[in-house]
């Protein structure tokens, strides 16, 4: 009895504490050491040392000792890499949270529609205002797209007779998403001009990304972390049945009305400037849940880490590649995935 | 601490569900709800927990009306161990008792020590510590069920309510959940409610019980009170035979036949139309 107690005074919580602070600082260090390949590498390789001594003196102050690496490294790959590390880690994020909230492995960041809704927009705007506003008339007529998709679902889903369930807003999503997708069609095809500018816009690439666009988006990437870490104790109890979480003392029906919101509306500020970039947001939070577990509290700081990793390495791949959209890369690399989820026994 | 339910009335759309339910419960009691299937004992325990509303009546907390109490509010004061706990979980039992601590935790703030010592301590007194770094898929029904328990009395409730918690298990296990249940309500001087299926554990265990049918109270009290032959005659249309056991100091019910014997009777006018064999 007495060795059993022994045993037993070891501290779980100090444990999992110090798995998690492992985890991230892993995932920390794979992050600084893919973002400094992605800077290396492209039409011209400048080397890490280089990178770093050209970072260095820019937050130093100092004149840069090689201003024409310094011209490619901080006006073209930095803000590139920079935007592939913040989608990527909403996109993840944003399909962890959706996974728990809705108990669905396939769940993802376009649950609501908001990847087709932000398409039509992004479309819409190429055919129908060329260059009204400027440069950025076309993400500011998708995030317009994503809300359009947001609004819509939730309408559908007052008119249900049911009331509010999560599996009717699944539904909505998914019946939403269609529609967009077949305006979409029709708009591609009656623009026979720009039909290959929206078609690139669709499959979701990095190659406009700017400081003004990185410096629009991070804090957004901020404010949406935050808030989804603060749901992350719900989010849990949730998993363990909506009836359980509320005789644990949670708003099921407020957290399961409000976190869709405002999840697809960061995600639609994403997907606003890079397109709908597949699988990231689908795949990350899996591969993190078999690392780290369930509990979201490291799942969500976990996921956008790997989210932003997985983004930026794809986007260094494509950029190699002549330039394909990087939102193909990601989808291509969804396939074998989808083939190891089948052959997983367990729901996640 | 008290708990009160005054005329409770619930319908699942136009289906009336309870009707006029009333009842006192005390500290230290274990009350078993008993009734056929369908009779509304796990509507009556969501509406307890105040998972549901009823439509008409309310029920009373500490003097206070739940539907003016916020969930987590209730859940300090009130846990639930249900009947369908998710079993898929990838959680680790350690894990799923910490859950219990949720209603007592702010947004942001972590589990701390002083925590782990309660959830340690409850999870002695339910003997599934040594579970502790086990994910709930990898224990027995008896195990996930003490648990669940565990994870109920993490969340220092003054009410305990249980829906069967002793379905899908051995025989074995149900008497020690109904062991453990009896004596977490005499220790720590809880009110519990058990919904129960088994006549002979209610009535052995529990100290009071409310028989239900069709969702109105037919009788209310001691087990010897409420168990007789006539009630669930009138209630589970059986013959019974009740018999006193002196070792357990409990009744025992043997069931004799089913008042309306349907299936004997539709297989009589079956084979009746065909000639019986004769050797």
């Amino acid at each position: 009895m007495e060795a059993r107690r022994e045993v037993y005074a070891e501290s779980f919580l100090r444990k999992k504490l110090l798995k998690w602070k492992l985890v991230l600082s892993y995932l920390s260090i794979a992050l600084i050491l893919t973002v400094v390949t992605s800077l290396a590498i492209g039409p011209i390789y400048i080397p890490p040392e280089k990178i770093l001594k050209i970072i260095y003196e820019t937050v130093a102050g100092v004149p840069h000792s090689d201003p024409k690496y310094a011209e490619i490294i901080l006006q073209i790959r930095l803000p590139r890499v920079l935007m592939g590390v913040l989608v990527g880690g909403i996109l993840a994020v944003a399909g962890a949270v959706m996974q728990g909230l809705f108990r669905n492995p396939l769940a993802g960041p376009y649950i609501l529609g908001v990847s087709s809704g932000a398409a039509l927009g992004a479309a819409l705007s190429i055919t129908l205002l060329p260059a009204m506003m400027g440069v950025y008339t076309t993400p500011i007529a998708a995030f317009i797209g994503g809300c359009a998709s947001i609004f819509l679902v939730y309408n559908i889903v007052k008119l249900s007779r049911g009331g509010f369930r999560s599996e009717t807003l699944l539904l909505a999503g998914i019946s939403v998403a269609y529609l967009f997708s077949a305006i979409l069609s029709m708009v591609i095809w009656l623009a026979t001009e720009d039909s290959h500018m929206i078609l690139v816009w669709v499959m979701g690439g990095l190659s406009s990304a700017d400081w003004l666009k990185v410096e629009t988006i991070a804090p957004v990437m901020l404010v949406g972390l935050v808030l989804a870490y603060s749901f992350s104790r719900d989010l849990n109890a949730i998993l363990l049945g909506e009836e359980t979480a509320q005789s644990l003392g949670i708003n099921v029906q407020r957290v399961e009305k409000i976190l869709p919101i405002i999840v697809s509306l960061i995600v639609s500020a994403a997907v606003s400037f890079s397109g709908a970039i597949g699988f990231v947001g689908l795949m990350m939070p899996h591969i993190m849940r078999r690392i780290v577990g369930p509990d979201h509290r490291i799942l969500i700081p976990a996921s956008a880490l790997a989210g932003a990793i997985f983004l930026t390495a794809a986007d260094s791949l494509a950029r190699c590649l002549l330039e394909i959209p990087v939102g193909v890369i990601t989808s291509l690399s969804g396939v074998p995935f989808f083939i190891y989820l089948l052959r997983r026994s367990r729901a996640p | 601490m008290s708990l009160r339910a005054r005329r409770l009335e619930f319908y699942y759309a136009a289906r009336k569900i309870l009707d006029n339910i009333s009842f006192t419960a005390e500290v230290g009691e274990l009350i078993g709800l008993v009734g056929p299937n369908g009779s509304g004992k796990t509507t009556l325990l969501k509406i307890l927990d105040g998972l549901l509303k009823p439509k008409v009546g309310s029920v009373y907390l500490n003097g206070r009306k739940l539907q003016d109490m916020r969930l987590d509010e209730i859940a300090r004061m009130m846990a639930m161990v249900p009947q369908d706990s998710i079993a898929n979980s990838e959680f680790t039992v350690f894990e799923i008792v910490m859950m219990g601590r949720t209603p007592h935790l702010k947004r942001f703030s972590l589990e701390g020590a002083e925590d782990e010592k309660k959830v340690k301590k409850w999870m002695e007194l339910t003997e599934t510590i040594h579970l502790a770094e086990r994910r709930m898929t990898e224990i027995s029904g008896g195990e996930r069920q003490r648990v669940i328990i565990a994870r109920a009395l993490a969340q220092e409730p003054k009410v305990l309510l249980l829906d069967e918690p002793t379905a899908n298990l051995d025989i074995c296990y149900q008497l020690q959940i109904m062991n453990l249940i009896k004596d977490l309500t005499r220790r720590l001087n809880l009110i519990a409610i058990c919904a129960i299926h088994d006549l002979n554990l209610a009535a052995r265990y529990c100290d009071k019980l409310i028989l239900l049918s069709e969702g109105k109270i037919v009788a209310i009290g001691k087990p010897i009170e409420v168990i007789t032959a006539e009630n669930l005659r009138k209630v589970f249309k059986i013959d019974v035979k009740i018999a006193y056991d002196p070792e357990t100091d409990s009744i025992n019910i043997i069931p004799i036949k089913p008042l309306k014997d349907e299936t004997s009777s539709s297989m009589e006018k079956h084979f009746i139309q065909r000639p019986r064999i004769k050797n």
